[in-house]
């Protein structure tokens, strides 16, 4: 199969992949590696912004190359720019095929995932930047 | 490029190449060979000298050599031939789930035609157990197809113990030869084979061409599938391609004059690739660790999903299946009938090596592979 210039330099030299280093970082997952596809993501968020975001991927080139162009949108966005994200968007961007658009459901569900994480681990009375 | 998928084509061998060319520029052969004339006798005599080295590879007579366009032509017309001019004695085959597609589907046109089929299941080796098709044949049983060779593992089935066993039952052997040819000595006489499936460009000939070979004091006719001609005997009409045949005689010669040679070769250098692939973590080997031929070596990766292996191998040209089955995301049925589940079997990758590949590109293709798998389990998430 050919593959995008886009795709193959995500794939290849992913620049957001995980683990983050230090703290308390929140974490959320999504997919099932028997089914084809598993994705984590990672990230560090002060003062109601991503200070940092990371993912690990177990799926297609398509899947891995959705991951790092969503942490790489991410990275120092607002968590409610994070919120309203679609990953959907990214498939004009990647040019995936059609048989491929239903993995950035699983991206999207583990990127939700880990902001549900970071809201139920803040203090009582919200963190800033939570709408 | 690493160039390691001959079981899907062999490059084409540089002398055959040359003499093709030669027969294509020479004014004396261009005539048609079927022509009674001086110059279609010409072109004539360069099929039969073909014929003959063709029949030599299978270790049958010139005679039984039926050309055909290719290996999956002779496996329609071997099985779906045979049946058909088989019919008034029973309408019942064996085979097996692990075969080529052009056999299976071969054989599913009969099933839709109202033929009874035994699909046989294969151990998680790969093997056929001959005692299985012994079972499977019945009064009405016209035909036995199994191949030699199989194209997605390598695994070698006892042809001579299946020959064996169908001759007592008087029932004819289809094999499908082409992964054997030029790997694997091959004795139809011996072995006791009827009717043998070959292709010109697994074992150095031009694409396009490929025979059925049969044993003429065994099977007289089969019925053909094409209709319009007296060529070949009337089995498969067609005007003959006096190049592409020629080609395949050469390619044939030079496999039968190397058999001694090269696979012992190609096989030191395929254990230096397994011993390399089986050492990552994670990976282990597809079908009988022994009975296999000497060009193919097909691994499953734990951890790695399969879509995302063949890219990360990009600089190796090698297939996750049968290069006949590409084309769909569907996992290869023949891992599956070795126990594979649909993701191990979507995460397999075929090694398989030829007369060409040297100890650099075996060293250079290992050094890929751990290279890929590495940087795939470190994206992807814990367990």
């Amino acid at each position: 199969m050919e593959y995008p210039a886009a795709v193959r330099d995500a794939f290849f030299h992913p620049r957001h992949h995980g683990p983050l280093a230090g703290g308390r970082n929140c974490r959320g997952t999504a997919g099932d590696s028997g089914a084809g596809e598993r994705v984590e993501f990672e990230a560090r968020i002060r003062d109601g912004r991503i200070d940092a975001i990371a993912f690990r991927a177990y799926g297609s080139p398509w899947v891995i190359a959705a991951c790092e162009r969503l942490a790489a949108a991410l990275t120092g966005a607002a968590v409610a720019t994070a919120r309203a994200c679609e990953p959907s968007a990214l498939a004009a961007e990647l040019s995936l095929p059609p048989e491929k658009r239903s993995s950035l459901l699983t991206v999207q569900d583990a990127l939700r995932n880990c902001l549900v994480d970071w809201d139920t681990t803040q203090p009582v009375g919200g963190p800033p930047g939570r709408p | 490029m690493i160039y390691l998928d001959h079981a899907a084509s062999t490059p084409l061998d540089p002398q055959v190449a040359e003499s093709m060319a030669a027969v294509m520029r020479d004014p004396a052969l261009q005539a048609n060979p079927s022509s009674s004339h001086a110059p279609g006798r010409a072109a004539r005599a360069c099929i039969e000298a073909a014929r003959s080295a063709v029949a030599t590879l299978a270790g049958a007579t010139p005679a039984g050599v039926v050309f055909t366009s290719g290996a999956t032509e002779a496996n329609n017309l071997g099985i779906i031939g045979t049946a058909r001019f088989r019919a008034v004695r029973g309408r019942h085959l064996v085979t097996s789930a692990a075969e080529h597609a052009s056999v299976r589907e071969a054989c599913r046109c009969l099933e839709r035609e109202g033929w009874a089929v035994t699909w046989l299941e294969c151990g998680r080796d790969g093997l056929v157990d001959p005692a299985a098709v012994a079972a499977a044949i019945r009064p009405d049983t016209t035909l036995v197809s199994l191949m030699a060779v199989n194209n997605e593992t390598g695994v070698v089935q006892d042809i001579e113990a299946l020959g064996a066993l169908c001759r007592q039952r008087d029932v004819p052997l289809h094999v499908d030869a082409v992964q054997a040819a030029g790997r694997e000595p091959i004795d139809m006489r011996r072995e006791q084979v009827d009717l043998l499936s070959l292709s010109a460009h697994k074992f150095g000939g031009p694409r396009g061409v490929g025979a059925l070979v049969l044993d003429t004091d065994r099977v007289a006719r089969i019925q053909p599938l094409y209709h319009g001609g007296a060529q070949e005997r009337g089995l498969r009409p067609g005007t003959l391609p006096t190049h592409q045949l020629h080609g395949m005689g050469v390619a044939a010669a030079i496999a039968s004059a190397r058999l001694p040679l090269d696979p012992p070769r190609i096989a030191a250098l395929r254990t230096r690739l397994e011993e390399r692939l089986l050492a990552v973590s994670g990976v282990r080997l597809n079908g009988h660790a022994t009975r296999r031929a000497c060009h193919i070596a097909n691994v499953t990766v734990a951890g790695v999903e399969g879509e995302s292996l063949q890219l990360a191998l990009e600089e190796i040209a090698v297939s996750a299946g049968s290069a006949c089955d590409s084309g769909n995301d569907d996992p290869s049925p023949v891992l599956m009938l070795l126990g594979l589940d649909r993701e191990a079997a979507r995460s397999s990758v075929r090694f398989s090596l030829g007369v060409s590949t040297t100890a650099e590109e075996i060293d250079r293709a290992a050094a890929v592979f751990e290279h890929a798998v590495s940087h795939l389990r470190r994206l992807a998430p814990a367990a």
